[in-house]
């Protein structure tokens, strides 16, 4: 699954740490959502797209198994 | 989350009762060696391994009440790593290969310890790996009717 999250955060100016505060995960686990290499669980998702304000499918790409 | 990390006690009260165990762990363990309730060398072992299982629980007491006071910003962070869901997916993830590799480790033991003679030993490995087998179905059934 693909995601936007790296560049929504960079085009609002937002630290990794201060993203991670502010969904309280670890830095690392934005840095594995990121990259792609972790998928988060629905309710971090929710967490994500409420704190860009936008819906999880504007943020997450789900291309299939 | 079913699987909850994390060892050491995290709140106020959780230390304070940390430190409740470990005073009494340690007071039964040093009293019963020093007043020579027990006269056999294997008893005394564990009235030791007991005194070490309080100091354990004293020193995680003193050392969250510790952090409370003076370091609570990286308590947060501690916090929040602990409840990470990455980190609790990894962490169940280690947990069942760990387990895998304790259960293999455990049937191989059994066969090293009959060819060695070593019987009781050999029977007690056994009953351990049953064990294991009847905890995982337990929790399975449970974590199964929660999920």
């Amino acid at each position: 699954m693909k995601n936007r999250l790296e560049e929504l955060r960079k085009s609002r100016g937002i630290r990794q740490e201060e993203l991670a505060d502010a969904l309280e995960v670890s830095r690392q686990t934005i840095g594995s959502l990121e990259n792609g290499r972790y998928n988060p669980s629905i309710q971090l998702a929710f967490k994500i797209a409420k704190y860009f304000g936008m819906t999880i499918e504007d943020i997450f790409i789900y291309e299939g198994e | 989350m079913l699987c909850k990390s994390g060892k050491l006690p995290k709140s106020k009260s959780g230390a304070y009762f940390s430190l409740f165990i470990g005073v009494i762990l340690m007071a039964f363990g040093i009293l019963g060696a020093l007043l020579d309730i027990v006269q056999s060398y294997n008893l005394v072992m564990l009235l030791g391994m007991i005194t070490g299982i309080g100091a354990v629980f004293l020193g995680g007491g003193v050392l969250t009440l510790y952090r409370l006071r003076f370091a609570p910003a990286k308590l947060r962070e501690e916090e929040i790593n602990r409840k990470d869901e990455r980190n609790i997916q990894v962490t169940r993830a280690s947990y069942a290969v760990s387990n895998a590799a304790a259960s293999i480790m455990l049937g191989a033991m059994a066969f090293v310890l009959v060819y060695l003679d070593y019987i009781v030993p050999a029977l007690i490995a056994v009953g351990v790996l049953c064990v294991q087998m009847i905890v995982f179905l337990i929790s399975y059934r449970v974590i199964v009717k929660k999920m």
